[in-house]
């Protein structure tokens, strides 16, 4: 059976490959040369001709595949699955990692013109949401529940999500801290450092007292103290670091440290 | 892993039930959502926006213009990069992203499928688009764009613009798919509604086309990194991307438009669409004569010249000339399949009928441009026939929009604000073109080809005047678009619009407005094109011949 789309891109492709061989005759084409592709005479203007041709040949080959596929007709797809109906699209359930792509794209892209880090970091990007993604997908599918599959996919996940989240939040923060210390003075550095250990631990015990405390309370909370943590950071990064006064002997050692290993060798006489 | 192997017909029963975990509300509803409707929303409202800044930069490039001596808003050597953000912006954020946006929630519905085939693909097309989109303004902002000084801010630009193509062409591959796959039992691709139809057709040339701009994109950012060896650096990039403002790719972005057009009138002729084959037929011819990528400017190895083969050679005027044919036959068949009905002069009505006129008006000004003799190649007669190509393809969209209002937002759009703005709308367009076709018969080349440079003393000040008064007709076709996504943000009055408000054809009107999750709980049967029409008659014969019998 010859269906509606074989039917057009049939007639495409014939008529296509009439214009070529007119195209190719009219162009300065001498004998059998359009029809035989130019192996038994001249085809005129080879870039038209070439053009037309294929545009014939892609368009037949489609056809051929339109047939084969019965346009993908719904009847053509319950037939092929076994089944008296077409087997339900199930709609897809939210999920943020599509936005997060679309950051990792264009951190790909803004690192192609800038830093390399930022290169390496969109591919880590992209890298991270193509495993979820896939195992989002995967665990959609594993059953009719979508509150069973939530928890076969936390299941798959979880264990390496929180371990990651964590490590990449304890380097955060490091960071981010390390920078703001290195740019305040000796004695506020101390301070400030002081006071981040005190809101943590407040916050944290403000979390664990509060057990039905709302999710979205707790997300926020981490959301705003990873906004401030990152915004300081950079600030600090920025303003650069305070100048550091020189020892002079010390040769870079620090008090407390072990003493530079001496020149010459010692001996040590054990018993006598 | 026993849960993992649950009876497949289990899991397929319970797929359609609906979900038991609360669904996210809010923002994380917008942000997560792999909603068709809601992606197709968010798609529809930020290319309008684009699209009305692509406007505004348009008007300012005009009134510069205007005096050709001095420079009255940008420096001299910002204007040329200012043309192509407005053409940037209103292709490839502009138009193409709304048509897909109207694609995106509409298709699905059209041919009785739950969801798109790909939907956190799409999700991710939409986030990347507009992540993209916003570095291509960013890399203007940073003297980046064709004709910028700072090749990183040049190269951000063609990355980034690669991203947005890339975007495009994934939610195009979603929406072709739906349309090739996933048609309700009876739908064969003869009973595909029109506007499903001119997808499945536009989006594969599209899929046909963007990538090859994508590839052109790719060498250019190679050129520009590596030497600037055989492209001209940030000079040349433009001629890279330029073809797709030319004919005939040009055309291949108001395919949708052609649909949306289709789709409209034999709703308001309360008819079936006259002779549905041959308008498929058109519709497709329309779009396999649009495949444009062979029509480019080409390069040379030693970057000096640019050859153009294909410039008045047999297949470009062919194509110039045929894609005529078309959306003559197309306007004649609406013509007809409007004389034949029972017009009532709705909304939809009055938006799509003017698009397909600028269509046209556009589409034949390709063929003139085709003339050799004329000289029309390379002037300003081009950016109108752009102007009209995309002006026309735009207010289809937004006839699309009114249309299918129910289904996107579950309301009607106010008549008033929406009618005023489709046709400040129609008038601004052809007020912007026509001094900028008459400008370039005076042989005012293309803003970023030298614009008055060669035309005679004589007519600079008349071709001076014609720039502004284009200015002002794209101001007002702004004006219009902004009144008309005023009207979409207004809040609805009063009860919803029903399930079917404008006695519908195709099955996006068998279900509510707006639909569920999930689209469908049954479908009617589908034995033509228009199952909802059928269905109407049906019940309305079986109620006639009741009647009498009681």
């Amino acid at each position: 059976m010859i269906t509606t789309g074989s039917k057009w891109f049939f007639g495409l492709g014939i008529v296509s490959l009439v214009l070529a061989f007119a195209y190719g005759w009219t162009t300065g084409g001498n004998g059998l040369g359009p029809l035989t592709v130019g192996y038994k005479g001249g085809v005129g203007d080879h870039f038209g001709y070439g053009l037309l041709l294929t545009a014939a040949l892609v368009s037949i080959f489609l056809g051929v595949v339109a047939t084969a596929a019965r346009d993908a007709d719904a009847e053509a797809v319950a037939q092929v699955a076994g089944t008296e109906t077409v087997p339900p699209v199930v709609p897809a359930g939210a999920s943020y990692w599509p936005p997060v792509a679309a950051f990792g794209v264009a951190l790909v892209v803004v690192g192609l013109v800038t830093e390399a880090i930022l290169f390496v970091a969109g591919l880590v990007v992209i890298g991270v949401v193509l495993v979820e993604w896939t195992v989002q997908t995967w665990a959609d599918r594993a059953t009719g529940d979508p509150e069973v599959n939530r928890r076969i996919r936390n299941r798959i996940m979880a264990p390496i999500e929180y371990p990651a989240a964590a490590a990449l939040t304890l380097a955060v923060l490091a960071v981010a801290l390390s920078r703001v210390f290195l740019a305040l003075s000796a004695e506020a550095a101390v301070w400030v450092a002081l006071g981040v250990g005190v809101v943590i631990v407040g916050v944290g015990f403000f979390i664990a007292s509060r057990p039905r405390i709302s999710p979205n309370v707790v997300v926020g909370l981490l959301v705003a103290g990873a906004v401030i943590a990152i915004g300081v950071g950079v600030a600090a990064g920025v303003a650069g670091t305070r100048e550091f006064e020189e020892h002079e002997g010390d040769h870079g050692a620090e008090e407390g440290a072990l003493p530079a290993p001496l020149a010459a060798p010692v001996t040590v006489e054990v018993g006598s | 892993m026993t849960v993992t192997e649950a009876p497949r017909d289990a899991a397929l029963e319970a797929a359609a039930a609906p979900s038991p975990s609360a669904p996210p509300t809010g923002l994380a509803a917008v942000v997560g959502s792999g909603d068709p409707r809601t992606i197709g929303k968010l798609f529809v409202g930020t290319s309008l926006l684009f699209l009305l800044a692509a406007g505004v930069i348009g008007v300012l490039t005009g009134v510069e213009v205007y005096d050709s001596t001095g420079s009255e808003i940008f420096a001299a050597d910002t204007l040329p990069r200012m043309v192509t953000l407005q053409a940037t912006g209103a292709l490839f954020l502009g138009v193409l992203p709304l048509l897909l946006g109207l694609a995106t929630a509409i298709v699905p519905l059209q041919v009785g499928a739950a969801t798109v085939a790909f939907p956190r693909a799409t999700a991710a097309a939409y986030w990347t688009w507009l992540v993209s989109g916003a570095l291509v303004i960013a890399a203007y902002g940073i003297d980046g764009g064709p004709f910028g000084r700072d090749v990183d801010a040049v190269s951000l630009y063609v990355g980034a613009l690669v991203a947005v193509i890339v975007a495009l062409a994934v939610a195009t591959i979603s929406v072709v798919t739906t349309v090739a796959t996933l048609r309700a039992p009876g739908m064969t691709l003869r009973r595909t509604p029109l506007f499903s139809w001119s997808v499945l057709v536009g989006g594969s040339v599209w899929l046909l086309t963007l990538p090859v701009l994508a590839a052109d994109l790719v060498v250019t950012w190679v050129d520009l990194r590596y030497g600037q060896q055989f492209l001209r650096g940030p000079d040349g990039v433009w001629e890279r991307v330029a073809w797709m403002f030319w004919q005939p790719t040009l055309y291949v972005a108001a395919v949708p438009a052609l649909g949306v057009i289709a789709d409209v009138v034999p709703v308001f002729a309360q008819r079936r669409h006259q002779r549905h084959r041959v308008a498929m037929f058109l519709i497709g011819a329309a779009a396999a004569l649009g495949t444009g990528s062979w029509a480019q400017v080409g390069a040379s190895a030693d970057g000096s010249v640019n050859p153009t083969d294909w410039l008045f050679e047999g297949p470009w005027i062919a194509v110039s000339f045929l894609a005529i044919v078309p959306i003559l036959g197309l306007l004649g068949l609406w013509t007809l399949t409007l004389f034949t009905g029972r017009v009532r002069l709705g909304t939809p009505l009055i938006l799509v009928v003017p698009a397909g006129l600028l269509l046209l008006l556009g589409i034949g000004a390709g063929g003139a441009t085709a003339v050799k003799g004329a000289g029309l190649v390379n002037t300003t007669w081009m950016t109108a026939q752009a102007t009209l190509v995309l002006l026309g393809a735009a207010l289809a969209g937004l006839g699309g929009v009114a249309f299918w209002a129910p289904k996107l937002y579950g309301k009607l759009l106010p008549d008033g604000a929406t009618r005023l703005g489709g046709t400040l709308v129609f008038l601004g367009a052809l007020v912007a073109a026509v001094p900028l076709a008459v400008a370039g018969t005076l042989d005012q080349a293309r803003l970023v080809s030298g614009g008055t440079a060669e035309v005679a003393p004589g007519d600079v000040d008349t071709v001076e005047v014609l720039n502004l008064v284009s200015a002002v007709g794209l101001g007002v076709a702004v004006l219009g678009g902004l009144l008309a996504g005023l009207a979409m943000m207004a809040r609805r009055r009063g009860e919803g619009p029903g399930d079917d408000p404008w006695g519908g054809h195709t099955l996006e009107w068998a279900t509510s407005s707006p639909p569920p999750i999930g689209h469908f709980a049954s479908l009617p049967e589908i034995t033509s094109e228009a199952p909802v029409y059928d269905a109407r008659h049906a019940a309305a014969a079986s109620a006639s011949t009741e009647a009498p019998a009681r």
